[in-house]
């Protein structure tokens, strides 16, 4: 307590320091005069009665000094001098400034830009309770490499059956539909989902409830609805509850919302429906691999543990089902994994770079500072000689160089902002589709420590090295020419820091080597000028193969009427966009391939002219 | 130093920087002979701590003097240390007595 109100009453002593001094002389003066009063009393001469007074009271200026020490928080105001000190001489050397606080945004931005996105991919918890537990099931095609395939509904009922390490297993996909409420009609994202997987995530909804199980199995027309779409239709209202809305031209009652942040796989579904498989069918006959599944570990059982288990039930299937199931095995993944994908290796990599990059960048800044410091050593040495002491001279020349970090680290931070959401647009879209990437308080508070903790690395040295040494000699020396101890040092700085630039540029040459490598490919069609947008027809009104292909018919013969329209056409999928049909084919008049070296051809159901529009040139034929 | 401040104030009641000084000096019958300035910086601190508590005034002769007061927190402070050095100084004479016997 006695302590608190001290260092309180100094702190509040900061703002009055010229009313405290102005009181500490009048309250001198007066012990004088009174002094003086009772010696002339005592029979001494003014002159006498002065002198004796002064001599009784000791040194004033030290009793000053003394009383100010006491007054004030010492280190705050010799920080505080010292921060004036050090503004002041960067301020005269705008020069070194800017080029040591340009490296510095360069190295902590670039720093942490990356360590923003690593951060939000790679650290934080997925937000599911006891995320750890889940896990994605795929099927895994052994002959032809594929880890992360579709699965078949009948595998997927197979697996439920006869494995125990998972407190449940879930089957999903996504996909669009039409959506009206009588008023509007959109296309939105949608997610089939079975009963399992919503509890699985344990999301609770804020309003109303999830589907049953039953209502799984029977395909009720019932649906889910995101908090966007709940604020977007509907206003937040809360007799959305019970609500008719059309799904693909079907009705379909809303029964729940789901809460703003969650998200499933991709962030824009805005709908759940049922997955309504039935189990009872045969799957194996009627659908192929479509799905996927996701789920969740019983507590206790490790990953490992699924995995041999999963695999046992496999190599079961494949034995039951072998025209089915021949080479097909199951993968079980952590989800967080299967959401960032291979976008781990390269964050990695990128995380090694910039750290590389901030390396250089403490060493450029370590270095300037060694030669800023070398023509500052006489500076030092009067310093010294007049009694500042070795710690104190450390100190502010560090102090120096946090006020340089920190500049640096400030307009990092700005510089990653923009970095960040660079990086955003330029991700892969089916990662920035599944994980959110945001900028927030913790990246904020990672960049101060950074610069901090930087500007002390490339400041501590150069410090101790300008501090250091034989005062006369850097009294006398016309000291342009640094020490022997001091040049040592700035060719290691030198040395590591090309060190790290090499390394840099040949890791950035490799990359970009690879990126040319990527467009010069050519992907046998001429993309240029080609537009491409996406329609889903209700399968309620275009139920017979003939009237769809009748309205795409149409559509692109309208299409091509347009003016500035060359040619149109259409497709079942996009080539290149990561997502397509695809089967075994065998061709006839040749021995079957043996097994592994099967042919598999992509499907793309075409219109008239699609060839002609995408550029695709024909080799032979027609 | 503030030991002896605050008991000087406990005797005598308010009291200016100079006469604490005197006082001191007085009843350590002019043996402890102190710089007068050295008492400033001592009862700064306890004004700080609030064992005291200061303001301008009149002295007998009429001049403008800074009194110093004890507050019911330095009556305590005074007691605890009263009690601390007493024990100390028993220590010391214990200390020393046991020495001369051996």
């Amino acid at each position: 307590m006695k302590t608190l109100w001290r260092v309180w009453a100094r702190v509040t002593g900061l703002f009055r320091k010229n009313w405290r001094d102005r009181e500490m002389a009048q309250e001198f003066e007066s012990h004088l005069q009174m002094h003086i009063d009772d010696n002339i009393q005592a029979g001494m001469t003014p002159v006498q009665a002065r002198r004796e007074a002064l001599v009784k009271f000791g040194g004033m200026e030290a009793a000053k000094e003394s009383v100010r020490q006491t007054s004030r928080l010492l280190w705050i105001e010799t920080a505080a001098r010292d921060v004036r000190y050090a503004l002041r001489g960067l301020r005269l050397n705008p020069g070194f400034a800017t080029t040591a606080v340009l490296s510095l945004t360069l190295g902590i931005g670039a720093s942490v830009a990356i360590y923003t996105v690593a951060d939000n991919l790679l650290l934080r918890p997925l937000p599911y309770p006891d995320a750890k537990q889940l896990v994605m099931l795929y099927e895994v095609n052994q002959p032809r490499a594929v880890r992360h395939n579709v699965i078949s509904p009948a595998n997927y009922f197979d697996w439920k059956a006869q494995s125990s390490a998972f407190s449940s297993i879930g089957g999903f996909f996504d996909f669009h539909i039409i959506l009206g409420d009588g008023k509007r009609t959109e296309e939105v994202d949608a997610q089939a989902v079975s009963g399992e997987v919503l509890p699985a995530l344990r999301v609770q909804p804020i309003r109303g409830r999830i589907f049953t199980p039953q209502e799984d199995k029977d395909d009720a027309h019932v649906a889910v609805i995101s908090y966007r779409l709940w604020q977007n239709w509907f206003g937040g209202d809360d007799a959305v509850i019970g609500r008719q809305l059309q799904v693909n031209s079907q009705p379909c009652t809303v029964i729940g919302v789901l809460p703003p942040d969650f998200y499933f796989n991709t962030r824009t579904s805005d709908i759940w429906l049922t997955l309504g498989l039935n189990p009872s069918e045969n799957l194996r006959k009627t659908q192929g691999r479509w799905m996927w599944a996701v789920a969740r570990l019983k507590p206790g059982v490790s990953l490992k543990q699924a995995r041999a288990e999963m695999t046992g039930i496999a190599q079961r299937l494949e034995i039951a089902y072998p025209e089915f199931n021949k080479g097909w095995g199951v993968n079980v993944e952590p989800l967080r994994d299967s959401f960032v994908g291979e976008a781990k290796t390269s964050l990695m990599v990128l995380l090694g770079a910039v750290t590389l990059l901030l390396c250089v960048a403490c060493a450029n800044v370590a270095n300037l500072l060694l030669a800023r410091y070398s023509t500052r050593r006489r500076e030092m040495a009067v310093r010294g000689a007049l009694g500042a002491a070795r710690g104190r001279l450390i100190r502010q020349l560090l102090t120096e160089s946090v006020i340089l970090g920190l500049a640096g680290g400030i307009s990092g931070v700005v510089l990653a902002y923009f970095a960040v959401a660079g990086l955003v647009e330029l991700a892969p879209r089916d990662l920035t589709r599944s994980v959110q990437i945001t900028f927030d308080l913790r990246i904020v508070l990672f960049a101060f420590l950074l610069s901090v903790v930087t500007s002390i690395i490339f400041g501590l040295a150069p410090s101790i090295m300008a501090s250091h040494g034989d005062l006369n000699r850097g009294l006398h020396e016309e000291s342009r020419t640094s020490t022997g101890s001091g040049s040592r040092m700035r060719r290691w700085l030198v040395v590591l820091e090309i060190a790290c630039s090499v390394a840099l540029m040949a890791g950035a040459g490799l990359l970009f080597r690879s990126l040319v490598g990527l467009q010069n490919v050519d992907p046998g069609m001429d993309a240029r000028n080609v537009l491409s947008f996406r329609v889903t027809l209700p399968t309620q009104h275009y139920k017979e193969p003939q009237k769809k292909i009748d309205f795409f018919a149409q559509a692109a013969d309208k299409l091509s009427q347009l003016p500035g329209v060359r040619s149109s056409s259409a497709t079942s999928y996009v080539p290149l966009n990561g997502i397509g049909a695809a089967t075994g084919v065998k061709i006839s008049g040749q021995p079957p391939a043996k097994p592994g070296e099967e042919f598999v051809a992509t499907i793309r159901t075409v219109l008239p002219g699609y060839f002609r529009t995408m550029g695709i040139p024909l080799k032979r034929g027609r | 130093m503030a030991l002896m401040v605050l008991k000087t104030m406990e005797a005598m009641g308010p009291l200016h920087g100079y006469g604490i000084a005197r006082r001191i000096e007085q009843i350590s019958g002019d043996r402890l002979s102190l710089n007068y300035g050295s008492i400033y910086p001592a009862l700064l601190r306890l004004e700080q701590e609030r064992a005291i508590v200061s303001e301008w005034g009149m002295s007998e002769n009429n001049r403008k003097a800074k009194y110093y007061r004890l507050t019911a927190a330095g009556r305590k402070q005074l007691k605890q240390e009263t009690a601390d050095w007493e024990e100390a100084s028993a220590i010391v004479a214990r200390f020393l007595a046991a020495k001369e016997s051996l």
